[in-house]
């Protein structure tokens, strides 16, 4: 591509054809939802994704022709009328629609762009399922058996033995969704004399195919015995052709199949097991894992050859315990696959237009947390429609497209599943959640000023909250976030919300991979023991090797200088009423320091736990608490060691909320209730006096002789981590700047000189003060302002 | 009717349990206890891998205690799933086919007593409160939620 700016005009008529061309096909997927077997539709379809390839092509973005191309092959099938379009294939087109404008304005992709292959193997994988002869989705099936029968076992059985193992080979397919049916069902069902027809051996061959399961709870008991039913008439002892019977939709066997070839693209061989035995395999593997902790506690000083031995049974454990992990795990989208179905419900209920994006639907997790997951997805999403995401026309005049974009992404990162679900709706107002908090009595009026922004979203998450203007049918009485809070904490999950008033709303789901057993720092604190999940730990600081002046200690609350951060300390033992908080870790002032700090990152939060030592890392097996100790807040679990004593597993969030309440000096009771208080940095401006900066956004503060200002024009800079990053002055006695971060950009604050960190609870009037604060008052006796960082963003992104 | 009992001692008060709802007795336990806890919980018992919670009897009840010299019993119940075992002084009896009448709680029975009294029976010469392990649950929930002053510290201590 030259810079011809002949080229930019060709460039930006391909982009605005385009761009039609999208809208167009968006357009008629959405209204083919309505009416799938509109032929207009569905040709307007096709001629809107042929036309964008044609462009595509004819500019060499071979990125967007690759996908507009498999986009066009699904729509000429369905132009055929060799199949009709349903919700998972018009999901595909859309979130490929999506993509395409999105690449527009982008630089051409590569070949190998994950993303981009995702989105076009969806749409192959439509393609083929549509295309393929097997029975469709909704033509209910039982999962069977694809492994052929071994030759002895199809010598013939006596008459009278119902011929259970072929059965199951068989495939059953009608126009309503058969049973999962159970072996011991089919058994029961075989009059007792039936005979084993002589076409099963066909059977076997038909049964090879791969065949889909019906989706969960779609099965009523009435189909169930339908089924059965149909099953047993085919092979009763009239000993006619199974296959026939039922619509011939299915395989027809008497097309001999040149190999036992499952027909389906993907076949795995599935074999279907109680769960019931599953979770028992996986308490005995929890077992092993202690026993095996114990023996290799045991053996770790004997002889070279028990030490061996040892080794390779602690090797088999993992590896068992890795495997019987996995028969429990599902992909995250049999939690997903209602959801398609619920926001187009929740669509043509408000009148509101969305698009739906699912990614990473194959991140595994858990089946047990499959479940847990259902409900509060289902509030979050209902809350992004009705409240999140504006109506078409709301959306068109603050410049927005008419439809908004809700987004569910799931991955795997560092033992946990974290599922994103995002809208770009008018976000979250803190001003309003912070008046209906007030006005349903939660805190004072007073308490509500001296809050953040971040501070005023968690308040989202307490019980009996809404800011709903009108209780609608959808989401019920209140957002219900304190509901999605509580069910996912009780599977060891956590949420967290962040939003930009006007831009759109993001909640971050955190949930265990597996439930059982987790790898976990078992630490001392005050002469007991605690387990910390490794899935919260981040880093191990030893304090002995620290300068003592990166411990502060000032307001009741310690602080560490971590690299550019500034880390809050809690003390373990004090948190856990165990001796005097404060502890031997941290002098007064800074003194010198001993024991440990486990850095740990729960809830979107760090913190770091001043701990007397550290013990070694464990496998540990989660055994769940009553609920009277859940309801703490502060324990996940407890475990049984190798020693057979019960060491208690930390929960690094409930802890943190917690610790922050207790290191307040006087916390007042409506601040524990309403929310924790946040650590502030204390700096003095001259001309100003005291100015508080909230401390989680500051990434570093520094005298001015250790760094370079620089000037641009009326603009003052300073260099951090290669960046140049604007200064606004606080006041012309420059000697400290405090870079911070906003909504992923960097600035900084010009003050006099930088203090300490604070963290009292303060009494602030907002509106006073320089234009650049938030709210002013007295803090420690003398004039203290708050500084706003939003304003002073926006001042310095101008 | 006939009633399978577990016959247990806290205090002076004789309190019986249905043998259906006790999975077993331990005695000689060791119990972790559970820093900033409710003081009506004593701590975290292993019983062969399975971690129950151990309910102190005397506090939830609101009974003096006088445990043996051998120290308190653990009477681990069966209700509701949830392993938990609640701490009495000392367990007396099992007994089968006790066939006494079962009495309503009389009047001078406390509050917490009367919310999981089944009723009371006459054994030999002493009433014996009849408890429902349903009831009893409820209370533990009960006691544990309600904003009392956290246990004291008990650094380092494994009894």
């Amino acid at each position: 591509m030259t810079d011809d700016s002949l080229d930019d005009d060709i460039r930006a008529e391909f982009r605005a054809e385009s761009q039609e061309h999208l809208l167009q096909l968006e357009a008629s997927l959405l209204d083919l939802e309505r009416r799938p077997s509109d032929l207009g539709t569905i040709n307007q379809a096709f001629r809107s994704a042929h036309s964008l390839k044609g462009a595509a092509g004819f500019l060499g973005r071979a990125d967007i022709e690759r996908l507009t191309h498999a986009a066009e092959d699904l729509l000429d099938l369905l132009r055929q009328g060799a199949a009709q379009i349903d919700a998972p294939a018009t999901g595909a087109l859309l979130a490929a629609t999506d993509r395409c404008a999105a690449m527009l304005d982008a630089e051409p992709l590569p070949e190998d762009d994950p993303g981009l292959l995702a989105l076009r193997g969806a749409l192959l994988d439509h393609h083929a399922r549509l295309s393929s002869p097997a029975p469709k989705p909704g033509q209910g099936w039982v999962e069977i058996f694809t492994a052929p029968l071994p030759s002895a076992a199809r010598a013939p059985r006596p008459a009278g033995e119902p011929a259970t193992e072929e059965l199951f080979r068989w495939a059953v397919s009608g126009p309503e969704p058969a049973a999962e049916l159970h072996p011991n069902d089919v058994a029961q069902a075989i009059p007792a004399e039936a005979v084993r027809p002589p076409a099963l051996g066909l059977v076997d061959e038909a049964a090879s195919a791969e065949l889909r399961r019906p989706p969960p709870g779609a099965l009523a008991q009435g189909r169930r015995e339908r089924s059965l039913q149909q099953l047993v008439e085919a092979l009763g002892p009239t000993a006619a052709p199974p296959a026939p019977s039922p619509p011939p939709a299915a395989k027809p066997p008497t097309e001999p199949k040149p190999e036992p070839v499952p027909a389906q693209a993907h076949a795995d061989p599935t074999i279907r097991v109680d769960v019931s035995l599953l979770d028992d395999i996986m308490n005995i593997v929890g077992e092993l894992v202690v026993a095996r902790n114990r023996l290799m506690r045991a053996l770790g000083q004997g002889p070279q050859e028990t030490q061996k031995a040892a080794r390779r049974l602690d090797q088999l454990t993992s590896e068992l315990q890795a495997r019987a992990t996995k028969t429990r795990m599902r992909p995250v989208s049999a939690a997903w696959a209602g959801v398609p179905r619920t926001v187009r419900d929740l669509c043509s209920d408000t009148g509101k237009q969305v698009r739906l994006i699912m990614l990473g639907q194959e991140t595994e997790l858990d089946r047990s947390l499959l479940e847990a997951l259902k409900d509060p997805l289902q509030h979050i999403i209902r809350n992004s429609i009705d409240h999140g995401i504006e109506r078409p026309e709301d959306r068109v005049a603050v410049g927005k497209p008419p439809t908004g974009t809700l987004s569910l992404a799931a991955r795997h990162s560092g033992g946990v599943v974290l599922i994103e679900v995002t809208d770009d709706g008018k976000g979250i107002d803190p001003a309003a959640i912070l008046e209906s908090a007030v006005r349903k009595g939660l805190l004072s009026e007073a308490e509500a000023r001296g809050l953040s922004a971040s501070e005023a979203l968690e308040l989202v998450f307490l019980p009996g909250f809404s800011t709903a203007t009108a209780v609608t049918r959808l989401s019920g009485r209140g957002v219900g976030m304190d509901v999605v809070r509580t069910q996912l904490r009780q599977v060891g999950g956590a949420v967290d919300l962040q939003s930009v008033k006007g831009a759109g709303t993001t909640l971050r789901l955190r949930l265990p991979l597996t439930l059982a057993i987790v790898p976990a720092l078992v630490v001392e604190a005050n002469g007991r023991t605690f387990c910390v999940p490794q899935a919260n730990l981040v880093e191990i600081v030893d304090t002995v090797r620290l300068e003592p002046s990166r411990l502060q200690r000032v307001g009741g609350a310690a602080v560490l200088r971590l690299r550019d951060q500034l880390l809050p300390l809690v003390h373990l033992g004090g948190a856990l009423g165990l001796g005097p908080p404060g502890g031997p870790a941290v002098g007064a002032e800074g003194g010198a320091p001993c024991g440990t700090i486990v850095v740990c990152e729960a809830d979107g939060g760090r913190l770091g736990l001043i701990v007397d030592a550290l013990q070694d890392t464990e496998e540990i097996v989660v055994k769940p608490l009553s609920p009277e100790l859940k309801q703490q807040g502060i324990w996940a679990g407890a475990t049984v060691r190798g020693d057979g004593s019960v060491t208690l597993i930390l929960d690094i969030a409930g802890l943190g909320t917690r610790a922050r309440a207790l290191g307040a000096p006087a916390p007042t009771a409506a601040v524990q209730r309403a929310a924790p208080v946040d650590p502030m940095l204390r700096v003095a401006v001259a001309g100003v006096g005291q100015v508080l900066i909230p401390l989680h956004p500051v990434l570093r503060c520094d005298d001015l002789q250790d760094i370079t200002l620089h000037t641009q024009g009326a603009l003052l800079l300073v260099t951090y981590d290669g960046d140049l990053v604007p200064v606004r002055p606080l006041t012309d006695e420059l000697r400290a700047v405090v870079i911070f971060e906003r909504g992923g950009a960097r600035f900084a604050l010009g003050v006099t000189e930088v203090l300490d960190v604070f963290a009292e609870p303060t009494r602030l009037t907002p509106g006073l003060g320089p234009a650049w604060a938030k709210a002013s008052g007295l803090v420690r006796g003398s004039p203290a302002a708050l500084v706003d960082l939003d304003t002073i963003a926006a001042e310095l992104s101008r | 009717m006939s009633h399978s009992l577990v016959l247990t001692r806290i205090g002076d008060a004789h309190i019986a349990f249905a043998l259906s709802e006790v999975r077993e007795v331990l005695l000689d336990v060791l119990t972790t206890p559970v820093p900033l806890s409710p003081s009506v919980i004593s701590g975290l018992v292993n019983l062969r891998g399975e971690v129950l919670t151990a309910v102190d009897g005397p506090t939830l009840l609101g009974l003096p205690s006088r445990p043996p010299p051998g120290g308190p019993a653990h009477l681990v119940l069966r209700v509701e799933g949830q392993g938990r075992s609640l701490v009495v002084d000392e367990v007396l009896a099992v007994m089968s086919g006790v066939d006494h009448p079962l009495r309503p709680p009389p009047p001078t029975l406390s509050p917490r007593l009367r919310e999981v009294c089944a009723g009371v029976l006459l054994i030999g010469d002493q009433l014996a409160i009849l408890i429902n392990g349903g009831p009893l649950v409820k209370l533990i929930l009960h006691a544990a939620a309600a904003p009392a002053e956290p246990r004291r510290a008990e650094a380092g201590e494994q009894e």
